[in-house]
C-alpha cells in the first residue's frame, strides 16, 4: 500500500496573505522525524507543501502552524490533503508545472529539485520519498519533452526575446535599447541580458533613473536627448515609458531608418498608452510589436498548453502506476522471483549466443542456469533471513531489477 | 532520372516534416537523404557522360541537370548548420520539380561541342555556377519572404520556429548573389568569346543569351540596390524571386529554341 501523504497550501486554496506567512524548516522536520519516517517540503511564492511517510497529518499541521504563528485550525481549514497514489500524482503535477499559476512554467521543477537537495542534505528523505521524487522528476522531464506544454513562451517578455531571435542571427551581438523604466520593459531587458546580450543602453527622461536601471542591468545610461542617435544604432528596442503621447513618431523613424540604411530592427512597445506610433511598423525592415500584439501571440500559446494537458496527464498516470508497481515489488518473495527471472534470462541469452546446435543450447542453458542458481543461493538466503526494506531495496538496485532504475543509469 | 526525382521528393518531405515536428531524427534523415541524392545525381551524370562519350551538357535539360547537382552540393553544407537546416525543405522539392521538368529529355544529346573551342568549358562552368547560385538565392529569398510574413503576423510557431533567422537568410542571399554575379559576368564574357571564335550567329543563341542576361540583371539590380539604397531583405528577396520566375517562364516558352550546340551536323 502506498504510504505517502501530502499537505498542500497553494494559490488555489490560500490567498497570498496566508501563503507568505507559511514557512517550513528542515530542522523542524528532522525533529518531527525523531521517531522515524520520512519528510520532504517545498516552499515557493505560490505554494507550501509537505510530503511524508510514517507521520501523522495533525503533527505536520501543528508544525506548520507553530512555525508560521498561526492557529492549527486556520491551516487545517485551507489545506489540501492527498494520500497514496494521489499524493504522488500531485507531486508530479507540481514538478511538471501543471499545478502552477502559469500552466507549464518551468521554474517550479528547479525549486522542487532544490528543496530535494536540501532534504537529502538534512537526511529527512528515505526509500519511499527518494523514489517518489525521482518519479516526479522523470514525469516532469517527460511532460516537457513529449508534450507542447513548455514549448512556447507564455510571458510577454519571453515572447519578445523569441521574436528577436527570429530576426537576428545572434542576439548576443545585438545592441539593445531600453527606453523608460517600466516593470515589463525591465523584465524583458533582464531576459535579454540572461540570453547573453552584452550591449544594453538605458534611456530615461530622468537621467538618475536611467543610471539606477543601468546599474541593475549592467547597462550603459544615456541622455534622453540622444534618442534618435541611439535608435539608429540599436537592433532591439524595448520601450515602456509612462508618456501620454507617443515618443517615437513615424517621421522620426523614417529618418532613423535612412540613417541605419534600412538594416532590420525590432521594437517592443510594452507601454500603455503606446510609445510608438503604429505606422512605424509599416516602415521597411522595422518590426513593431505593441502589448496587444504580444498578448495575442501569448494567448495562442496558452491555448496550446491547455490542449497538451491530457497528454501530460497520461504521462503522469504512467509514472504513478510505475511507482505503485515498484511498491508491490518491495517484498522478499517478489524480489527473489525477479532475481531468478533475471538470471534465467541471462542464461538463456548466453546459451543462445554461444551454442552451435539446438541440443547444445538446451544443455548450456541448463548448465548456466544451475550455476547461476548456486551463485544466488547465498544472497537469497540472506534476504530471507533479513527481510528489511533496506536490504530488499539494495538487492533490487544492485541487480537493477527495476526497469526505471536501469533506464536512469542508461540515461 | 525518375528515381532521382523520387529521392529528392522524399528528401524534401523529410525536411518539411522536420520543420513542423522538429524531431532531431528527421534532421539527420534529411541530411543523409540529401547526401545520398547528391551521390546518386553524380552517378547519373557520370553514366550519362559515359553513354554519350562527352560531357553531358549538350542540351538545356542536361545543363539544368548539372545546375541542380551543383546547387545540391552548395546546400549540403547549409543543411549541416543548425540554423540553416530548414532550407532543405525549400530546396529539395524545387530540385525534384526541376528534375521532373527535364527528365523526359535529359538523356537526349543535341550534338557535341568540338574540343577545339577552349572558351566553351570555361563559359559552361562559370554559367552553371552562376545559375546554381541563382537557385540558391531564390530558395533563400522564398524562405525569407515566408519567414518575414510569419514574423509580421506573429505566427512564428506555426512553422517558422526552425526557419533560419532573417539576417542569416539575407546573408545567404547576398553571398549567393555576389558569387553568382561574378560567375555569370565571367560566363557571359567567355560565352561571347566562344561565339565569336565559333562564328555563331547571335540569333541562334538568343534565348540562351536572354536567360543569362536575365540572371545577370537580377543579380546586378539586387547588389546595386542593396549597397546604394540599403535594400536589405524583403525587396532584394522579391526581386530575386520575380527574376527567377521570369527566367523560368522564358525558358519554358522557348524550350525548343534553345540550342546548345549550333552549327552543321547538330542532332535535332
Amino acid at each position: 500500500m502506498n504510504p505517502v501523504g501530502c499537505l498542500s497550501i497553494n494559490h488555489r486554496v490560500a490567498d497570498v496573505a496566508l501563503r507568505e506567512r507559511i514557512d517550513i524548516a528542515y530542522a523542524d522536520l528532522r525533529a518531527l522525524l525523531a521517531q522515524g519516517g520520512e519528510a520532504y517540503a517545498v516552499t515557493t511564492c505560490n505554494r507550501a507543501e509537505v510530503y511524508w511517510v510514517g507521520l501523522q497529518e495533525n503533527a505536520v499541521i501543528d508544525l506548520i502552524a507553530r512555525r508560521s504563528g498561526l492557529e492549527s485550525d486556520a491551516i487545517s481549514r485551507v489545506v489540501q490533503r492527498f494520500s497514496g497514489p494521489e499524493a504522488l500524482r500531485h507531486l508530479c503535477l507540481v514538478a511538471s508545472g501543471l499545478d502552477s499559476l502559469v500552466l507549464g512554467e518551468p521554474q517550479i521543477l528547479g525549486q522542487v529539485k532544490e528543496a530535494y537537495r536540501e532534504a537529502v542534505a538534512s537526511g529527512t528523505t528515505g526509500l519511499y520519498l527518494n523514489k517518489a521524487l525521482h518519479r516526479a522528476f522523470r514525469a516532469a522531464k517527460r511532460v516537457r519533452s513529449e508534450t507542447d506544454i513548455g514549448r512556447y513562451p507564455v510571458s510577454v517578455a519571453s515572447e519578445a526575446v523569441e521574436l528577436a531571435g527570429h530576426i537576428f542571427d545572434d542576439i548576443r551581438k545585438s545592441r539593445v535599447l531600453v527606453i523608460g523604466a517600466g516593470d515589463m520593459g525591465t523584465i524583458a531587458a533582464k531576459r535579454l541580458k540572461d540570453k547573453g546580450v552584452s550591449e544594453l543602453i538605458i534611456l530615461n527622461r530622468t537621467y538618475a533613473n536611467a543610471c539606477a536601471l543601468a546599474c541593475e542591468l549592467d547597462g550603459t545610461p544615456r541622455d534622453f536627448a540622444n534618442l534618435k542617435e541611439e535608435l539608429a544604432q540599436a537592433q532591439i528596442v524595448i520601450t515602456s515609458t509612462g508618456s501620454k503621447e507617443p515618443i517615437i513618431a513615424r517621421e522620426m523613424m523614417s529618418e532613423v531608418m535612412k540613417l541605419r540604411k534600412s538594416s532590420p530592427m525590432i521594437i517592443i512597445d510594452i507601454a500603455v498608452p503606446r510609445d510608438v506610433q503604429p505606422e512605424v511598423g509599416k516602415l521597411y525592415n522595422c518590426y513593431l510589436y505593441d502589448i496587444d500584439a504580444l498578448k495575442t501571440i501569448v494567448d495562442k500559446h496558452f491555448t496550446t498548453r491547455q490542449l497538451s494537458l491530457d497528454q501530460a496527464r497520461v504521462i503522469i498516470d504512467h509514472e504513478v502506476l510505475a511507482f505503485e508497481q515498484w511498491l508491490e515489488s518491495l517484498t522478499v518473495q517478489a524480489s527473489i522471483k525477479d532475481l531468478y527471472a533475471l538470471m534465467e534470462g541471462y542464461a538463456r541469452d548466453q546459451a543462445r549466443s554461444m551454442a552451435g546446435s539446438e541440443e547444445e543450447r538446451v544443455r548450456m542453458e541448463q548448465m548456466l542456469g544451475s550455476a547461476l542458481k548456486r551463485f544466488l543461493h547465498r544472497p537469497v538466503s540472506f534476504l530471507r533471513e533479513h527481510p528489511s526494506l533496506e536490504h530488499i531495496d539494495y538487492t533490487r538496485r544492485i541487480f537493477q531489477l527495476d526497469e526505471d532504475y536501469t533506464d536512469r543509469h542508461k540515461g | 532520372m525518375m528515381a532521382l526525382m523520387v529521392l529528392y521528393s522524399l528528401t524534401g518531405l523529410v525536411f518539411i516534416l522536420y520543420v513542423f515536428l522538429r524531431a532531431p531524427r528527421l534532421a539527420l534523415a534529411g541530411r543523409g537523404l540529401l547526401a545520398i541524392s547528391a551521390l546518386a545525381h553524380l552517378c547519373v551524370i557520370v553514366l550519362l557522360g559515359l553513354k554519350m562519350r562527352a560531357l553531358p551538357l549538350t542540351s538545356l535539360p542536361q545543363a539544368l541537370n548539372m545546375m541542380v547537382l551543383c546547387a545540391t552540393l552548395i546546400f549540403i553544407p547549409l543543411t549541416l548548420r543548425r540554423k540553416t537546416i530548414a532550407l532543405g525543405a525549400f530546396y529539395s522539392p524545387a530540385a525534384a520539380f526541376i528534375l521532373a521538368l527535364i527528365s523526359p529529355q535529359a538523356g537526349l544529346s543535341r550534338g557535341v561541342i568540338p574540343p577545339s573551342h577552349l572558351w566553351y568549358p570555361l563559359h559552361t562552368m562559370a554559367v552553371i555556377l552562376g545559375e546554381s547560385m541563382f537557385i540558391v538565392a531564390t530558395v533563400a529569398s522564398a524562405a525569407y519572404l515566408i519567414h518575414e510574413h510569419l514574423i509580421r503576423k506573429g505566427s512564428i510557431h506555426a512553422m517558422g520556429e526552425d526557419l533560419p533567422p532573417l539576417t542569416i537568410l539575407d546573408k545567404v542571399l547576398m553571398h549567393s548573389m555576389s558569387t553568382g554575379f561574378v560567375a555569370i559576368t565571367l560566363g557571359m564574357l567567355f560565352g561571347g568569346f566562344w561565339a565569336a571564335a565559333s562564328g555563331i550567329a547571335l540569333a541562334d543563341i538568343a534565348v540562351k543569351i536572354f536567360s543569362g542576361a536575365m540572371t545577370w540583371a537580377v543579380f546586378a539590380l539586387g547588389i546595386h540596390q542593396r549597397y546604394a539604397l540599403g535594400w536589405m531583405g524583403r525587396r532584394t528577396a522579391l526581386i530575386t524571386v520575380c527574376g527567377f520566375g521570369i527566367t523560368v517562364v522564358a525558358v519554358v516558352l522557348f524550350w525548343g529554341m534553345y540550342p546548345y550546340t549550333p552549327g552543321p551536323g547538330m542532332a535535332p
